[in-house]
């Protein structure tokens, strides 16, 4: 569709939500959780979704990850494109509901459709969206260690660069070692030297080599003398296995990502309605799975019976790799963490570990669901320090959820206020601090106890009135008008729809624009 | 997340109508008739115990005179096997008695049925409600004390619960003679430690509630506490306890009498004997030619016993839910 | 603590109060205690709302209850609501006794002690809240009230609103059920609530309403002093707003005295008058908020206020971020609780051989220090925690030489000028001894920081203010030497 090709723009979009809309379909009758919610995030950047409990904010985050319990959660419209992929296209197609009553809902789904997606989410869940979770207790399994758990996330994706990157260290020879030494020799500024050193190392999957490698060029300006080293560290990382049997892990799973990728290529198609494309792909895609059926059949065979011998060398590697991610997390004493059970750490350092775990993948995205709301301040400063580390070292964008409009302010370049399943205001974070539109967000700034505000003894804070709508009966027209200072008659009726009133300022309010949301007639009430 | 989105409930005032006390308890009422399974099963729990009921004060009500089934334990040792199969089956006209047929030695079934709930019925209520009582008191205390109280009567309550129910009664039947009284007395022993189990842990969660400290605050003494804040929170739990025990202490006293055990006369009214009897016509006698399938003494008791059970569950998850006022509506 | 002047109207006393929770081994035996308060003191005075700050475990919550008497401390007194003249009595005799005490002095030794004892003990039992019988207590009840942090467990699912606020006035006030119920309805008002809520149950309550509804009850009696435990943690902003003015009304008009524990430093900062700052069972700061906020002293306060995320992106604030975290109350560090943690720790402050041990293995590490290298084989680090004693132990049969040992006392020399260096200038001397493969660092003996007054009124627990302390030998700095430094970008 005409969407699929806007989302390629000049500032690449690495999130971008569409009209979504959630429902929970109760016994109570129908939640409805979020309303036609628009918003994007660009890359590198950190977007702060900030509102009350129960606002919709972590249904948010859920549906961008495809984690809605159903039943009775079900996203009923919408699109979520990552890194331009829409990845509820299967699901557009199969949401076919028909309301008896209110308690009486009747979901029919296609099977093959379901099957197609929960096949390509998993695909992409942890490989291009991570998400960190509020509570870190409730979200590692209490009887594997730390290590194994970061491990088996590591080994779920990028199984073809691990044993790329081995093949390379094991056939690393004289020559190429001195090629790379005099590009690093090139490089005049200590640190982008170390930058490449570092990156290189990653590459070869020597990554406990980086720290001598450093000290190395540091202190020697030698090349001769240099190259040598290298090549002696190096040669004792070889382990010299079998690279024929590791070449044919690495083919399988190159196979097994090639029809990954052509699935999805398969879904676009389908959905703009390109049949001679989608036959094409179709037919590409049972091919290959019949080559992998014949040509892999003895792997695969193999793989299940004597897995540990097959999978050594990746294991051997994630080990390596998680050490190296549990030490930029700034974990003190990785190794003995990484043998550690969740119960035997704080909480501070169980969120340091789902960090590190949530960037096994290197995902572009970053979704973190109130992840220091469970801690104390002074662990919460540090696990904000990490966080902001982490968006700036590895230009990771991050969707930030939040009721704390102090972390927001920390933590985020734009923010968008969400008040009961609607988006009300986003903009710019120093706009939404300062230049505030809407009612709610500057009530919302009023109700902050500040630090800095001197308060005598018989000043109030100001409070907004009421408390947060019941979603299965929310008030009509306006989500926000039972508790607004500026209620006007429209604002019972009609409903706002977010406007772009400044650069970048959009705001949902009568106060500011006339226009009205429409709202589709067939839709679900 | 679910609960989390619908759990805000805004009351506006002025909505809802002024509700004065005695309309509580109506709601509870209301609740519970809103609830089809329930009613039915409390119904039928019902019409039970109106038959034991009935048939205690008035045994003649169902045309059986009272002494008549020690008459026929006596008549059973002097007839020979033969004429045990010129029993009626059901729905012959013989009248109300034979009704559902007749059991061994043609003993009318539906009045032995009927007969059987006196005790079966009388015998577990006594037990249930013994256990209960005695079980969720030290429970509740041991739970809401601590310390050594716990400790002792949980140790106490321990002992009894590791005491073999088999090989208590077995003893008991060698002690008090293999009659249905010696297994009301194991059962009695064995039955009140698996309440105080249950309510001690339901009153350990609830002890360390902040409502309890409040009212602590407020001056109530730790009897009250117990009463009034502490035992009501753990009533419905154990009204479901209660409602399952029922009917497996009826289960319970059939195995008995099917093991022989209880080694009770030929058509004693009791359920598990009559099930007993009537699985030795199924099992024995269905192979030889020129029967027919004399199935009715296995599969009607049978039967009544299984709507009894299953409906005083409902019964009980019923009560439950009435009782909750966070699950009713 | 101060002296307190006549004039004043002091509303409560807590004098030395401990709770030590025990941890029960296997078969009834204690393996240990945790002690979430230790030796707890501080006073409220009438129409006062002192604020409690402190991160997870570090005992405010337990300071609430014990002081409610809702559970049993172990050790110290809370007077409350006693005569004027009586109280400061008190106050001076606790505060006779406790310095006598602190001195070493035990009433076998000292006449005078035991005399003041004598007198103490005789007020104690009068009046402590934390002596006097059940019966006795529940008259005080009638004039403190406690308000819990969650809504959703603080009120008793089964009962209806009318029940539940109405309990404290039934059973302290053994009132006649229609005046009960006139004041219900005045109350309910009072709150934001209508008439006819007091018949619902509190599962069709919000957060907030139930809040609401505990300070309903908490305030049906009158009483003289909330202990309000993290009243609005678990509200969202816009409704913590709503409760907060309540609370703030309230106190105007009632002239309640407020025990307002946090976690919040802001809230803290709006709701209170004072504010203590608890670690690990102790209090490490207590002062007038005004003076807390701008002129904090103890190191923790300082790294605590500056983890505070600011609601506004223009202010970047220099942060102090604190090491690790909160270590296990079940085995706390040794002298000051805080020194693992503190960016300015001391030698005296509490550096103990099990500290010392990881320090000196990566001392030892050829990468840190080259000069190590030559050091090869040691076997093992010992610890005496009793004697302050580490024993660096070499392989069986090794002779350390004299290189040897003077590698390793320049290798702790260089140390105590690098991160962490106070460690190492606690280590008072380096030897050799017997059978000559061991090397044995003494360690000198922490100092416990007591809560001193420092400037008028504020009072903190921390050696770089015990102004007594000048050590010649290892040349720690007085405060003056380098106070203005470390202490001047707040």
């Amino acid at each position: 569709m005409v969407e699929e090709n806007i989302t390629v723009t000049e500032q690449k979009e690495r999130l971008k939500v569409q009209d979504l809309k959630v429902r929970f379909f109760t016994s109570k009758g129908i939640v409805k959780a979020i309303d036609n919610l628009s918003f994007s995030i660009r890359e590198g950047e950190s977007y702060g979704l900030v509102g009350e409990s129960g606002s919709g904010k972590s249904v948010t985050a859920t549906a961008v990850m495809d984690l809605i319990p159903d039943p009775p959660g079900r996203i009923i419209r919408g699109k979520i494109y990552i890194d331009g992929f829409n990845i509820l296209t299967d699901l557009d197609q199969l949401a076919k509901i028909r309301i008896k009553s209110p308690t009486d809902v009747i979901i029919k789904r296609k099977k093959r459709l379901i099957k197609r997606h929960n096949y390509i989410m998993s695909g992409i869940r942890g490989d291009k969206v991570s998400m960190v979770f509020q509570e870190p207790f409730l979200s590692m399994n209490p009887v594997m260690t730390i290590g194994d758990q970061i491990k088996e996330a590591i080994l779920l994706h990028g199984r073809v660069d691990i044993a790329n990157s081995i093949i390379k260290r094991e056939t690393m020879n004289a020559q190429e070692v001195s090629k790379i030494v005099d590009t690093i020799m090139a490089q005049p500024d200590t640190q982008t030297r170390n930058k490449i050193i570092v990156r290189l190392c990653g590459e070869y999957a020597i990554p406990e080599l980086a720290k001598p490698f450093t000290d190395l060029f540091e202190n020697s300006t030698d090349r001769d003398f240099i190259i040598n080293e290298v090549l002696s560290l190096v040669n004792t990382k070889k382990t010299g296995l079998n690279l024929e049997k590791l070449e044919e892990s690495k083919n399988y799973f190159l196979l097994r990502e090639r029809i990954l990728d052509l699935n999805l290529e398969l879904i676009g198609a389908e959905h703009s309605g390109d049949e001679r494309t989608a036959a094409q792909l179709e037919a590409q895609i049972k091919e290959l799975k019949s080559t992998m059926r014949s040509q892999f059949l003895l792997y695969s065979i193999k793989r299940r019976f004597m897995r540990r011998f097959i999978d050594a060398p990746f294991e051997k590697f994630a080990e390596g790799r998680t050490l190296e991610l549990l030490t930029q997390v700034n974990i003190a004493g990785p190794e003995r963490v990484m043998t550690s059970y969740p119960h035997e750490l704080s909480g501070g350092m169980l969120q340091r570990c789902m960090i590190a775990m949530a960037f096994s993948a290197n995902p572009q995205l970053l979704i973190a669901d109130e992840p220091t709301t469970a801690l104390d301040v002074t662990t919460q400063a540090q696990i904000l320090d990490l966080m902001k580390e982490v968006n700036k070292n590895y230009n990771t964008s991050i969707l930030f959820i939040t009721h704390d409009l102090a972390v927001i302010a920390e933590m985020c370049d734009r923010v968008g206020v969400i008040y009961g399943g609607n988006l009300v205001e986003e903009a710019p974070v120093k706009e939404i601090f300062y230049n505030a539109k809407h009612p709610y967000t500057t009530g919302l700034m009023n109700a902050i106890p500040r630090a800095e505000r001197r308060f005598e003894k018989t000043a109030r804070l100001e409070s907004i009135p009421g408390s947060v709508p019941n979603l299965i009966d929310p008030p009509s027209g306006c989500r926000f008008h039972p508790r607004c200072k500026f209620k006007m008659d429209v604002c019972s009726e009609k409903k706002p729809k977010l406007v772009e009133i400044e650069k970048d300022h959009k705001v949902a309010c009568f106060l500011y624009s006339d226009e009205v949301e429409e709202e589709p007639r067939e839709e679900i009430p | 997340m679910v609960e989390e989105v619908i759990g805000l409930e805004q009351v506006n005032a002025g909505t809802k109508k002024y509700r004065p006390r005695l309309e509580l308890f109506s709601a509870t009422v209301k609740s519970f008739v809103s609830n089809k399974a329930a009613v039915i099963g409390a119904v039928i729990t019902f019409i039970y115990f109106a038959i034991a009921i009935i048939d205690t004060v008035a045994p003649s009500v169902f045309g059986i005179p009272s002494g008549e089934y020690t008459d026929l334990g006596y008549y059973s040792k002097h007839i020979s096997p033969v004429e045990t199969f010129g029993i009626f089956s059901p729905g012959t006209s013989h009248g109300f008695k034979y009704l559902l047929g007749g059991t061994i030695f043609n003993y009318p079934l539906l009045p032995a049925m009927f007969a059987s709930l006196k005790f079966d019925l009388g015998y577990s209520v006594l037990i249930v409600g013994v256990g209960a009582l005695v079980g969720s008191a030290i429970g509740v205390t041991a739970g809401y004390l601590g310390r050594w109280a716990d400790e002792f009567m949980m140790r106490v309550t321990d002992v009894f619960f590791s005491v073999p129910f088999l090989i208590l009664a077995i003893a008991f039947s060698t002690i008090f003679g293999h009659d249905m009284l010696s297994a009301v007395y194991a059962l009695l022993i064995i039955w009140w430690p698996i309440y105080a189990r249950l309510s001690r842990s339901l009153a350990l969660s609830t002890k360390s509630l902040n409502y309890v400290e409040a009212a602590t605050a407020a001056g109530s003494s730790k009897v009250r506490n117990i009463f009034y804040h502490v035992f009501p929170n753990v009533l419905s739990p154990i009204f479901v306890q209660i409602s399952l025990d029922l009917g497996s202490i009826i289960l319970i006293f059939a195995t008995l009498s099917f093991l022989g055990i209880t080694n009770l006369p030929y058509s004693f009214p009791e359920l598990g004997a009559l099930i007993s009897d009537g699985d030795n016509f199924v099992t024995s006698f269905i192979p030889l030619p020129g029967f027919h399938l004399i199935w009715w003494p296995l599969i009607i008791p049978g039967f009544f016993l299984l709507i009894f059970t299953v409906s005083i569950n409902l019964f009980g998850d019923g009560m439950r839910d009435a009782l909750d006022p966070k699950l009713r509506k | 603590m101060t002296k307190i002047s006549a004039d004043e109207n002091i509303l409560m006393y807590v004098h030395g109060l401990k709770k030590y929770f025990p941890i029960y081994g296997g078969l009834g035996g204690v393996k240990g205690y945790v002690k979430a308060l230790d030796d707890v003191t501080f006073y409220l005075r009438e129409g006062e709302s002192l604020g409690i700050v402190g991160e997870t475990g570090c005992g405010k919550t337990t300071l609430g209850r014990t002081i409610l008497r809702l559970i049993d401390a172990t050790d110290g007194d809370v007077y409350f609501n006693i005569p004027k003249d009586e109280m400061i009595k008190i106050i001076d005799l606790e505060e006779q006794v406790k310095e006598k005490m602190d001195n070493g002095k035990t009433p076998e030794t000292d006449p005078e002690l035991r005399n003041l004892l004598d007198q103490v003990s005789k007020f104690r039992h009068k009046y402590s809240l934390l002596r006097i019988s059940q019966r006795e207590l529940r008259k005080v009840r009638k004039y403190m009230q406690p308000v819990f942090q969650d809504p959703f467990s603080s009120l008793d699912p089964r009962k209806i609103i009318r029940d539940i606020i109405g309990e404290p006035m039934r059973v302290l006030l053994k009132l006649h059920p229609s005046e009960i119920l006139k004041r219900e309805k005045k109350i309910i008002e009072e709150i934001g609530l209508s008439e006819d809520h007091l018949y619902r149950f509190p599962h069709e309550f919000s957060g907030g309403q139930r809040q609401r509804i505990g300070i309903a009850r908490a305030i049906s009696i009158e009483p003289k002093m909330l202990v309000l435990d993290e009243p609005t943690s678990a509200l969202d902003v816009s409704v913590q707003a709503q409760i907060l003015n309540i609370l703030r009304d309230l106190q105007n008009r009632m002239g309640l005295s407020y025990i307002f524990i946090s976690h919040h430093l802001n809230v803290i900062r709006m709701m209170s008058d004072r504010v203590a700052v608890m670690y690990l069972g102790k209090i490490v700061e207590l002062a007038s908020t005004e003076e807390l906020f701008n002129e904090m002293l103890h190191p923790y306060t300082k790294a605590l206020l500056s983890a505070i995320p600011i609601p506004d992106p223009e202010v970047k604030i220099q942060r102090t971020v604190l090491e690790g975290e909160i270590p296990n109350p079940a085995n706390p560090p040794k002298g000051c609780h805080f020194h693992p943690r503190c960016p300015v720790a001391m030698p005296n402050c509490g550096w103990s051989p099990v500290d010392l041990s990881e320090f000196i293995k990566s001392m030892l590490d050829p990468v840190r220090n080259p000069e190590a290298e030559a050091i090869t084989n040691v076997s093992e680090i010992q610890t005496d925690e009793d004697n302050n004693i580490l024993d660096m132990v070499f392989e069986d049969g090794y002779n350390v030489s004299e290189e040897t040992l003077q590698i390793i006392k320049n290798l702790v020399e260089k140390e105590s000028f690098q991160q962490k260096g106070s460690a190492f200038k606690a280590i008072s001397s380096v030897e050799k001894i017997n059978p000559g493969n061991i090397v044995r660092f003494t360690i000198r003996k922490p100092d416990t920081p007591k809560l001193k007054e420092v400037k008028r009124g504020h009072f903190v627990s921390c050696l770089i203010y015990n102004y007594n302390y000048y050590d010649e030998k290892t040349e720690s700095p007085t405060p003056e030497e380098y106070g203005p430094e470390i202490y001047s970008n707040n």
